[in-house]
C-alpha cells in the first residue's frame, strides 16, 4: 500500500477555473517527493489539498489507506512549514512549538522534553524565550521547522519553505532538512519553484505546469530522460537547446535535416521515428551535449554573441538560424575575438513530437 | 541664520492645528472646570459638584450610564465580532450580507429614533410582524418598560445602529490578518473556536482595543435615544442631565454651571474607565508586531 | 492653449459677478424683510411662499424675503444692540410678546389697527397690548379641542351631548370605556410638553388660573385626572408621546383633548371616523390655554409703510383664511373670518376653535414670567408621575410643596 495516493484529483475555482486536472501520484512511505513547477503550475494548491486546507472539487486522497477526502488537517496527521512560516507572532518561541502539544494535552513534562529536543535539533535552544519579532529570518524558519517536527508527524508537508532566505541561508539550510528528514523518515512532500533545490533534495520529483503533472521521476530520470518539451525546457541550467528539423529518409538512413545542418540518426530509433518521415520535429540539444568541433568535423557553424566563463567551464551564447543556442564547454579556449564557432553533437539528443511536445525517443 | 529657522520651523507648521484646538477645545474645556469649581461670583467652591451628586437622578443617571456601556459595549463587540468573522470567510453573498450589515450606519440617529419609535408602538410594525408570526397573541406595550428593562430596551436599538461601525473596523483588522496564522492553526489541531481564542484574537488585540474604547466613549455619552424614546428624566443618563439642563432649563440660574459641572463629570468617568481598560490590557502590548 | 482656457474662465467669472451685482441695481422694487418664529414646517413655507406672498408682491411692487428661525430673540437682540434692523416685520408668539414689547423691538401700529374694519378677539390682548398701545395684531391662534372615535360614542354617559360636554361627564365617559374595552384616553405625558395645557385647561375650567398646583381650579382638576387614573382609563403609553397623533390614528386611544393642529391632523385623516367638538366645560366655562402668534413692525424699520401695507394685508379677512387653511389649522382670531368657514374638515375644526376663543375661559402661556418655562413644565410633570404612581392619588401636602416650587420660578 502506498502511503499517499491521490485519484483523479481535480480542483475547479469558482465553477470554471480549472486549477488542478485530474491527476494522479503514488507517494512512498518515507519518501522525500518534490512538487516542482513555474508559478501558477498547481503544486502549492495539490499540497494544500492535501493538508485539507482547501476543498477537493472531484477525485480521492488516500493517506495509508484512509480516505481523507472529508477529514480536517488536524485529523490527517499531517504537519506543515509554510512560505511565510507564519509563525505566531503574540507567542515566543517556546509556546510556538508547545501550542500542538498543548493541544494534545500532553503533560507539561514531556512538552517541555519534546521542545527541547526539536529546539536542539533546529539550533534555536537559545532563543526559546524570545519572540518572532526578535528573530531574523533564518531563524524564524528554523522555529517553523521545529514546530513542526514537534508534533512528530505522518508526513511532513513543506511550501517553498526556503524562498524567503538568502542564497547562502538558503543552500545550507538544504542540507538541515535533508538531514531531518533522514532522521525522522516520515514521508515528506516539498513545493518549490527552484529545480536546484529540487534536484538537490528530492527522491523523485514531480513537474506539474498549469494543473497537470508533466513527469515523475527521480532527478536523473528527469534530467536525462525529460518526456516532455516542457520538462526538457524547465529542468536543467542553461536550459536545453530546442531546434527544429524535419526528417528525411535518404537510403534507409534518417537524418535530421534543417537550414544549417544535417544530422544522420542513430539506427536504434528508425522504428520510432518511421511515422515521422517527411514531417517536422523538434530536436532538444543539452548544452553539455553539444560540444566544440573543428570545421572538418563540425555539425554546423554558430555566431558567437557571448561568452561566460564560469570558471570551471564556460558557457557561450550563440546563435543558430536566428535562434540562441546556449552550450557548455569544459574547453579553454581564447575566445575574445571569435566570431563563429564550429560545433557537433556528442550523439545525446531529445527528439520530441512536435504537435503533442511529447518525447519520440 | 538658516540653522536656527530649521529647528522652529516644525513647530510653525503646527501652529495652525495648535491654534484651532486652543481656541475650540482647550479654552472651553478649561472654562468648563472653572464653571464647575466656582460659585456665581468666581469664588472657589465645590457646592456645584455637590448639588450635581445629590440630585435626585443622579445616582440613576450615573448607574444607567455605567451599566450601559458595561453592557452595550461586550453585547456590541461579542456581535460584531462574530459578524466581522463571519464575513470575512469570502462566500457566495458575503458582500450583499455586508451591504445589508451596514446600512444602519447610513440612517442618522434621528431618524433611527423615528423608526424604532414608530416600531415599538402599541399598533407598530414589531408587533404587528410578532403577532402575524404567531409569536404574541396581544400587542406588547414595549415602551412602558421601566427601570432595568427600559435599559436594555435601549440598549437593543443602539446596538442595532452602532453594530456596522464596531464590525467594520474588526472585519478591517481581520483582513489584514495573515491566513497563515489561522492555516498554522488548523494544522497543529486548533479547533475553530481555539483559533478564535488563542490565535484570532490575540493578534487582533490592537484592532480590538480601538474598537472597545471608541464604544466605551460613545456609549458612555448616549443620550438622546432615552430622550426621543422616553423623554428627559424618565431614564437618566449622565449626559442625558446636560441636554435636560442645557436645552430643557436653560433660564435656571444653576443651569449653566449645573450642564458643565455634569461635562466634568462624564469626562473624568470616561478618562477613567479609558485607562482601567488599557491598564488592564498593557500586559503584552509592547511585544506583539505584526 | 492653457492660457486660452484660463482667460476665458477669469472672463466668465468676472461676469457673472458684474451680473450679479448690477442685477439688484436694474429692479427698482422695494423690499420687505419678514422674519417669522410661525410656519416652521417646510410644508408650510413654501405653502406662504407660493400662495400668500405672490399676492402682495404684485399688488405692491414688492419682493418679500421670509425667513423662519427658531431662536428670533437672539436676532432681534443683536439686531437692537448694533442698531442695525434688516428685519422689517416680525412674526412672534404671544408668550413673548411682553418681552419684546418692554425691550423695545417692535412699535406701536395702532394706526394700522384702526385703519381696518375688523375686530380682533380680546383673548390676547394682555399679550398684544400695553400701556394702551397696540404693539401686534394676533393673526394665527390655537386652543385645545375636544376629538373622539365614532367608536367612542355608544359610551356617552346618558343625556349627555358630546358637542356641549362637561368635564364631569368626560371623565364617565372615559370610565365607561375603560371598564369595557380598556384605556382609551390619550393624555400625552411625555416630560417637558404638554402636559400642563391639558390640565390648565381643565383648571381654567373650573375658576382657576394658569400656571397653578393648589388651586381649588386645580384641585378639581387633579381630583377628575385622578378619578380616571385610579380606573384606568387613561393610557399609559401617554407618557411616551408629545402628542395623540400615532394614538389615535392607529385607534389605540379613542378619546383626547388637545392642540387643535394635531386635531385637526387626526381629523383630516379621516372626517368620518371621528367628532370633533370644543372643549368640555366646568362651572366656569370651557377652558382651554390659548396661544396666539402676531405680526409686529420692528423698532427701527426702514420700511415702516410698506410693513403697514403687508400687515394690512394679512389682515384681510379672505387672507387670514387662506393662511390659516393653509398651514395647519391655526385660526385667525377674527369675527369676521366666521363668514369665510365653509364645510370642510379644516373648517370644521376653525370653527370650534373659534368658538372657544368666543365663548371659552382662556389664558395664553406666561412664559415671560418665569425664569424658565421648561422648569415649570418640569413642576408639572413630577406631578403626573406621582400621580399615576400612586393610583390616582395626590396628597395636599404633596401639592403644596410643588405649589412652593412652582412660585420659586416666579420673576
Amino acid at each position: 500500500m502506498e502511503f499517499l495516493e491521490l485519484k483523479n484529483l481535480t480542483k475547479i475555482y469558482q465553477k470554471d477555473i480549472l486549477a488542478i486536472d485530474k491527476i494522479d501520484l503514488k507517494i512512498k512511505d518515507g519518501e522525500f517527493l518534490v512538487l516542482l513547477g513555474p508559478s501558477g503550475c498547481g503544486k502549492t494548491t495539490t499540497m494544500r489539498m492535501i493538508a485539507g486546507l482547501e476543498d477537493v472539487t472531484e477525485g480521492e486522497i488516500f493517506i495509508e489507506g484512509k480516505l481523507v477526502n472529508n477529514l480536517q488537517p488536524r485529523e490527517r496527521g499531517v504537519s506543515m512549514i509554510f512560505q511565510s512560516y507564519a509563525i505566531w507572532p503574540h507567542m515566543t518561541v517556546f509556546n510556538n512549538i508547545a501550542y500542538a502539544l498543548k493541544i494534545k494535552k500532553m503533560s507539561k513534562e514531556k512538552i517541555n522534553e519534546t521542545v527541547k529536543k526539536v529546539a536542539k535539533m533546529s539550533n534555536i535552544e537559545e532563543y526559546l524565550n524570545r519572540y518572532p519579532s526578535q528573530l531574523s529570518g533564518g531563524q524564524q524558519q528554523r522555529v517553523a521547522v521545529a514546530r513542526a517536527m514537534a508534533v512528530d508527524p505522518k508526513l511532513f508537508l513543506m511550501d517553498e519553505p526556503l524562498s524567503n532566505l538568502d542564497a547562502k541561508l538558503r543552500v545550507s539550510m538544504r542540507t538541515d532538512l535533508k538531514e531531518m528528514h533522514k532522521r525522522s523518515g516520515a514521508t515528506t512532500i516539498f513545493v518549490t519553484h527552484d529545480q536546484s533545490e529540487a534536484m538537490s533534495l528530492a527522491d523523485r520529483i514531480v513537474i506539474m505546469n498549469t494543473g497537470t503533472i508533466e513527469q515523475i521521476g527521480t532527478p536523473n530520470e528527469i534530467y536525462h530522460d525529460s518526456k516532455t518539451m516542457f520538462v526538457a525546457d524547465f529542468i536543467g541550467s542553461p536550459s536545453t537547446n530546442f531546434v527544429d528539423v524535419k526528417i528525411i529518409s535518404k537510403d534507409n538512413k534518417l537524418f535530421a535535416k534543417n537550414d544549417a545542418f544535417e544530422l544522420p540518426i542513430d539506427d536504434k530509433f528508425n522504428d520510432k521515428l518511421h511515422g515521422y518521415i517527411d514531417k517536422d520535429v523538434v530536436f532538444g540539444f543539452r548544452p553539455e551535449n553539444l560540444v566544440l568541433s573543428s570545421d572538418e568535423e563540425k555539425l554546423f557553424d554558430i555566431d558567437v554573441v557571448l561568452v561566460e566563463p564560469q570558471g570551471s567551464h564556460s558557457v557561450i551564447v550563440g546563435r543558430l538560424l536566428s535562434k540562441q543556442i546556449k552550450i557548455v564547454s569544459d574547453e579553454v579556449r581564447d575566445m575574445k575575438n571569435i566570431k563563429t564557432l564550429p560545433i557537433k553533437s556528442n550523439g545525446i539528443y531529445f527528439i520530441f513530437d512536435k504537435e503533442t511536445e511529447k518525447r519520440i525517443c | 541664520m538658516k540653522n536656527k529657522y530649521k529647528k522652529w520651523f516644525p513647530y510653525f507648521l503646527l501652529t495652525p492645528a495648535l491654534l484651532y484646538y486652543v481656541l475650540f477645545w482647550i479654552r472651553p474645556v478649561l472654562r468648563a472646570f472653572f464653571e464647575s469649581m466656582t460659585d456665581y461670583d468666581g469664588s472657589f467652591s465645590l457646592m456645584f459638584f455637590s448639588k450635581v451628586i445629590n440630585e435626585s437622578m443622579f445616582t440613576a443617571a450615573l448607574r444607567n450610564s455605567l451599566l450601559f456601556a458595561l453592557i452595550s459595549v461586550m453585547l456590541q463587540f461579542t456581535v460584531a465580532f462574530m459578524m466581522a468573522l463571519l464575513l470575512n470567510k469570502k462566500f457566495k453573498g458575503s458582500n450583499l450580507l455586508l451591504f445589508v450589515a451596514l446600512i444602519p450606519m447610513a440612517v442618522p440617529p434621528a431618524a433611527v429614533a423615528i423608526l424604532w419609535k414608530t416600531g415599538f408602538s402599541t399598533f407598530g410594525w414589531i408587533n404587528n410582524l410578532l403577532i402575524t408570526l404567531n409569536l404574541i397573541k396581544e400587542p406588547i406595550l414595549w415602551m412602558t418598560a421601566k427601570g432595568y428593562n427600559a435599559l436594555l430596551f435601549l440598549i437593543l436599538i443602539d446596538t442595532w445602529t452602532v453594530l456596522p461601525s464596531v464590525m467594520i473596523i474588526l472585519l478591517a483588522g481581520l483582513q489584514n490578518l495573515n491566513k497563515e496564522y489561522e492555516e498554522a492553526g488548523l494544522i497543529f489541531g486548533a479547533s475553530r473556536f481555539q483559533i478564535i481564542k488563542d490565535i484570532i484574537m490575540p493578534i487582533l488585540k490592537p484592532t480590538i482595543i480601538t474598537a472597545v474604547i471608541l464604544r466605551m466613549i460613545a456609549a458612555m455619552q448616549v443620550w438622546m435615544i432615552s430622550v426621543m424614546m422616553f423623554g428627559y428624566g424618565r431614564v437618566p443618563f449622565l449626559v442625558e442631565r446636560i441636554a435636560y439642563y442645557t436645552d430643557m432649563v436653560p433660564m435656571l440660574k444653576e443651569s449653566y454651571k449645573m450642564s458643565l459641572t455634569y461635562s466634568v463629570v462624564v469626562t473624568t468617568i470616561v478618562m477613567i474607565s479609558v485607562m482601567i481598560y488599557l491598564r488592564v490590557n498593557k500586559k503584552k502590548e509592547k511585544e506583539v508586531r505584526i | 492653449m492653457k492660457k486660452l482656457l484660463a482667460t476665458i474662465l477669469i472672463l466668465s467669472l468676472v461676469l457673472t459677478m458684474a451680473v450679479g451685482c448690477t442685477s439688484d441695481k436694474v429692479e427698482e422694487t422695494k423690499s420687505l424683510k419678514v422674519t417669522s418664529g410661525l410656519w416652521s414646517r417646510p410644508e408650510e413655507q413654501q405653502f406662504i411662499r407660493e400662495e400668500i406672498l405672490p399676492g402682495f408682491e404684485e399688488e405692491f411692487n414688492v419682493k418679500v424675503e421670509l425667513e423662519v428661525i427658531d431662536n428670533i430673540e437672539k436676532v432681534m437682540e443683536a439686531q437692537k444692540a448694533s442698531d442695525e434692523w434688516t428685519t422689517d416685520v416680525v412674526m412672534t408668539h404671544s408668550g413673548t410678546m411682553p418681552l419684546y414689547i418692554a425691550n423695545e423691538y417692535v412699535q406701536p401700529l395702532d394706526s394700522v389697527k384702526d385703519s381696518l374694519d375688523i375686530t380682533f378677539m380680546d383673548a390676547f390682548e394682555s399679550a398684544t397690548t400695553q400701556d394702551g398701545k397696540t404693539y401686534y395684531l394676533p393673526i394665527s391662534a390655537d386652543v385645545y379641542l375636544l376629538i373622539a372615535n365614532q367608536k367612542a360614542l355608544p359610551y356617552l354617559p346618558d343625556g349627555a351631548d358630546v358637542t356641549k360636554l362637561t368635564w364631569e361627564e368626560y371623565k364617565d365617559w372615559a370610565i365607561n370605556i375603560a371598564d369595557a374595552e380598556g384605556a382609551k384616553v390619550s393624555f400625552p405625558l411625555m416630560p417637558i410638553k404638554a402636559s400642563q395645557y391639558q390640565v390648565g385647561g381643565i383648571g381654567l375650567s373650573y375658576g382657576s388660573e394658569f400656571p397653578m398646583i393648589n388651586s381649588p381650579g386645580m384641585l378639581s382638576a387633579w381630583e377628575l385626572l385622578g378619578e380616571m387614573v385610579k380606573n384606568n382609563a387613561i393610557l399609559e403609553t401617554s407618557f411616551n408621546y408629545d402628542n395623540p397623533v400615532e394614538q389615535m390614528k392607529s385607534e389605540e386611544a379613542w378619546l383626547t383633548f388637545y392642540h387643535m393642529v394635531p386635531v385637526g391632523d387626526i381629523y383630516s385623516s379621516a372626517p368620518a371616523k371621528y367628532v370633533v367638538a370644543a372643549a368640555p366645560a366646568g362651572p366656569n366655562g370651557n377652558g382651554s390655554i390659548a396661544g396666539a402668534w402676531g405680526v409686529g413692525i420692528t423698532a427701527g424699520t426702514n420700511n415702516k409703510d410698506v410693513a403697514e401695507e403687508f400687515i394690512k394685508y394679512l389682515a384681510r379677512p379672505e387672507v387670514l383664511y387662506e393662511v390659516a387653511a393653509g398651514t395647519g389649522g391655526f385660526i385667525p382670531p377674527v369675527n369676521e373670518v366666521i363668514a369665510q368657514l365653509g364645510e370642510e374638515p379644516k373648517d370644521i375644526i376653525m370653527k370650534k376653535g373659534l368658538d372657544t376663543l368666543e365663548n371659552g375661559v382662556v389664558s395664553g402661556v406666561p412664559a415671560s414670567e418665569y425664569t424658565d418655562w421648561g422648569a415649570v413644565k418640569s413642576v408639572f410633570d413630577t406631578v403626573f408621575q406621582e400621580m399615576w404612581d400612586n393610583d390616582g392619588e395626590l396628597a395636599k401636602d404633596f401639592l403644596d410643596a410643588q405649589q412652593k416650587e412652582l412660585e420659586k420660578l416666579e420673576k
